[in-house]
């Protein structure tokens, strides 16, 4: 059994499309315990309630962002070593050093392939398969 | 003092957006598709021009379909920042031809994404030129929404020219042998 099967994985994003996608994404890698949530408050009352693995979080995101979300994660003590990796679109210098900062794992810029996001999920839980 | 309007041509892969009633953007379109959002009570809006290149080793639309749903999500986030309400938003679409000399038809699978993206997103399509057989020039005024198009045939048609043909003298006279 590879970490594949057993990893939980939450999909952060407000756009439906994008988040399809990268659940996709995902899926073709052979993971399926894959969780969506459609912004940073919906993320966190379900993390509270069934924490995951890794959460892979868009940025920009209306209300509570990722990197609000990324704080809310750390700051919580049952939470506080989940894996995080944030999506962006501009992968800004300040940006990264910020997510950084506030302990990010890994930042991916947007548009992504799929080997790209292979790679930064690998990066941060191991091989999958 | 007559203030020349401004202009910007969005270019495949690119979106812009702006609050400026002097601004057009001009997108010229074959086989991509350009979606042209506005928010009427804000007076703002945006363009965008989605190029799905499309592989035949992939299925669906391949890694092309990651590139537009970016480029519709910019377009979006930046609206957004604007303060743009998503219901508020009237979306127009553009483009899909099946030009000339194409294979695989992009411009159906540009059509079908981006009616399936506003569908999802839960975007309002007040109008939209799709499909057809040849290209377009969008020009797009963000700050009222109003969009002129103009076909573009002359691109895409080859113009048949016909020879004059040599006249043949007539003398009147009738030559026997």
């Amino acid at each position: 059994m590879g970490v594949a099967d057993i990893l939980r994985v939450m999909v952060v994003d407000d756009h439906m499309t994008s988040r399809m996608l990268t659940v996709e994404t995902l899926q073709s890698f052979g993971l399926n315990h894959i969780a969506v949530a459609k912004d940073g408050r919906d993320a966190f009352t379900n993390l509270v309630a069934k924490p995951v693995h890794l959460v892979i979080s868009d940025l920009y995101m209306p209300d509570v962002d990722g990197l609000k979300l990324l704080q809310a994660v750390r700051s919580h003590p049952k939470l506080a070593k989940t894996a995080f990796i944030v999506i962006t679109g501009r992968k800004d210098d300040d940006v990264v050093a910020k997510a950084k900062s506030f302990g990010v794992n890994n930042v991916l810029g947007k548009p992504f392939t799929a080997p790209i996001l292979k790679q930064a999920v690998e990066s941060v839980v191991g091989r999958l398969n | 003092m007559n203030q020349r309007p401004k202009r910007r041509i969005v270019n495949h892969g690119e979106h812009a957006v702006s609050d400026d009633p002097e601004m057009t953007f001009s997108v010229v379109l074959g086989s991509c598709v350009a979606a042209c959002l506005h928010d009427p009570f804000l007076k703002i809006g945006g363009a965008n021009h989605i190029l799905l290149p499309g592989d035949s080793r992939q299925t669906g639309y391949g890694e092309g379909k990651r590139y537009g749903a970016f480029l519709m999500e910019s377009l979006l986030n930046d609206l957004f920042k604007m303060g743009a309400a998503r219901e508020r938003l009237q979306l127009k679409l553009f483009g899909g031809a099946q030009m000339f000399g194409t294979v695989n038809n992009p411009g159906s699978k540009n059509v079908e994404f981006a009616l399936a993206y506003a569908a999802n997103e839960g975007l309002n399509v007040v109008s939209s030129s799709l499909n057809g057989d040849c290209g377009r020039r969008i020009e797009y005024s963000p700050a009222s929404g109003r969009v002129r198009q103009r076909f573009l045939k002359d691109a895409i048609e080859e113009k048949v020219v016909i020879k004059p043909q040599p006249r043949v003298a007539d003398t009147g006279d009738l030559d026997l042998f």
